[in-house]
């Protein structure tokens, strides 16, 4: 039954909440009266390849799924789900996490912090609607593709679909998780490339201040720029390849090892190469902490600062990869550890 | 001749006659799975991405009626005409009473 359950699941996902359980309850009921009588027919239990037909017979889940909603004036309702979904994800994980991350904070820095606002929430809107015109228009050239096709969604495979997930042990990659991984890694990459070595510091602007950074840190910044940019947008590519496949538990796991190796080697590189700069930042941190700050370059403090985190996200790096690598070991042996943490 | 476009019209030719069996086969109760037998015994088969949804836009228009009930230890939903339904089916096969007497003179 657990081909049955895994197609049950993948015909869930695309329905509207409200309607899930009943559809679902009246789906499975009806699946599970063909399965008994094949079974009664054939004498014996069902195989799996058997079950597999008989749910390749009862069609695309999506397709299923669509002939649940009524038909809309411009896509077939099974695009329309996927299109739905799609804009969803644009707005709410996308444009809204940039507008509250990214314009705001701008727009605030400002001097007219009102005009600021308004601008980043015109921009904003402009975004919006030029990624849903895109969207629409895509959506209408695949439908108008799909309707020369007569409805016709393909060849699928009942044996390829997602494991049914088990409420609370986590065997599937949460969907938050994957979008704020996409969201993340673009946002690295945009402030990675953005980033330049000399940056005025956002709260003094005001007052003219500038903060010149130390060289370790211009060092690290150029040294390893690209291997760093590869890393953000691998990572966005990651969560949205594992926002399509949640199961590929191993595939994430094995690439977060690699990337924390890769870190946790960058920044020991780094380091390595600025012994003198690690013992003056760690002197200037007693020393702040034995007479405060007291006549000391803010710069100063904050280049310290830097040094530190690097140091940080070197042991954050190295004990995460480390961590990930034995759990992909112990999960070669048993699967369910995957699962775990 | 066009296979895909014969396919496509004897679709749309059943769909349509669909609605006056499904209406028909419910004046007695019965619950999905039944349905779509008595259906194909009467060589009107129909699949259940076809069927149940269908059922949900008759519900809707108040055509039927269900509830869910165990039966052999199991939830089924059973689905009977309401009287507004079998007011429908009245006039829906009286219409389609004159249209098989028209065809039948054209063809």
């Amino acid at each position: 039954m657990d081909l049955m359950d895994r197609y049950l699941q993948a015909v869930r996902f695309w329905l509207p909440k409200d309607k899930q359980d009943d559809i679902v309850a009246e789906l499975s009921e009806d699946l599970r009266c063909q399965i008994e009588e094949a079974e009664a027919k054939a004498g014996r239990p069902l195989q799996d390849a058997e079950i597999g037909e008989l749910l390749r017979k009862a069609g695309n889940p999506l397709k299923v799924a669509g002939q649940y909603l009524a038909q809309g004036p411009l896509l077939d309702p099974a695009l329309a789900m996927i299109f739905r979904f799609v804009v969803k994800v644009v707005l709410v994980w996308v444009l809204l996490p940039l507008f509250i991350l990214v314009s705001l904070p701008a727009a605030f820095m400002s001097r007219h912090p009102f005009t600021g606002v308004l601008g980043a929430a015109s921009s904003c809107a402009f975004s919006a609607i030029f990624a849903l015109g895109c969207i629409t228009l895509v959506f209408l050239l695949v439908n108008h593709a799909q309707a020369g096709a007569a409805g016709d969604w393909g060849p699928w495979d009942p044996f390829k679909l997602p494991p049914v997930a088990r409420k609370g042990n986590g065997r599937l990659i949460p969907r938050s998780q994957s979008i704020a991984e996409i969201i993340f890694g673009l946002l690295f990459a945009a402030w990675w490339t953005e980033i330049p070595v000399r940056l005025p510091v956002a709260w003094s602007s005001q007052w003219g201040a500038m903060w010149a950074s130390g060289t370790i840190w211009t060092d690290f910044h150029g040294r390893w720029f690209v291997p760093m940019l590869v890393l953000g947008l691998a990572g966005s590519a990651v969560g949205a390849i594992c926002l399509a496949r949640p199961h590929w538990l191993r595939f994430r796991l094995s690439y977060r090892a690699l990337s924390n190796a890769l870190v946790a080697a960058m920044t020991y590189l780094t380091i390595s190469a600025h012994r003198a700069e690690l013992d003056a930042a760690r002197g200037l941190m007693h020393h702040v902490a034995g007479h405060g700050a007291v006549a000391v370059d803010p710069a100063g403090i904050v280049n310290a600062a830097v040094v530190l985190i690097i140091v940080i996200i070197f042991v954050a790096s190295a004990a995460s990869a480390l961590a990930q690598t034995i759990r992909l070991i112990i999960s070669g042996r048993y699967p369910a550890a995957l699962g775990r943490g | 001749m066009n296979p895909d476009v014969f396919e496509n019209l004897r679709m749309e030719l059943r769909r349509g006659s669909l609605v006056l069996a499904v209406l028909a086969e419910l004046r007695d109760e019965r619950y999905g799975y039944t349905l779509r037998k008595a259906l194909a015994d009467h060589g009107m088969p129909v699949d259940e991405g076809t069927l149940y949804p269908l059922l949900r836009r008759l519900e809707t228009q108040g055509l039927l009626v269900s509830q869910w009930r165990e039966e052999e230890k199991r939830n089924k939903r059973f689905y009977r005409l309401s009287p507004d339904g079998a007011a429908m089916l009245d006039q829906l096969a009286a219409e389609w009473r004159v249209i098989d007497q028209s065809l039948k003179q054209i063809l």
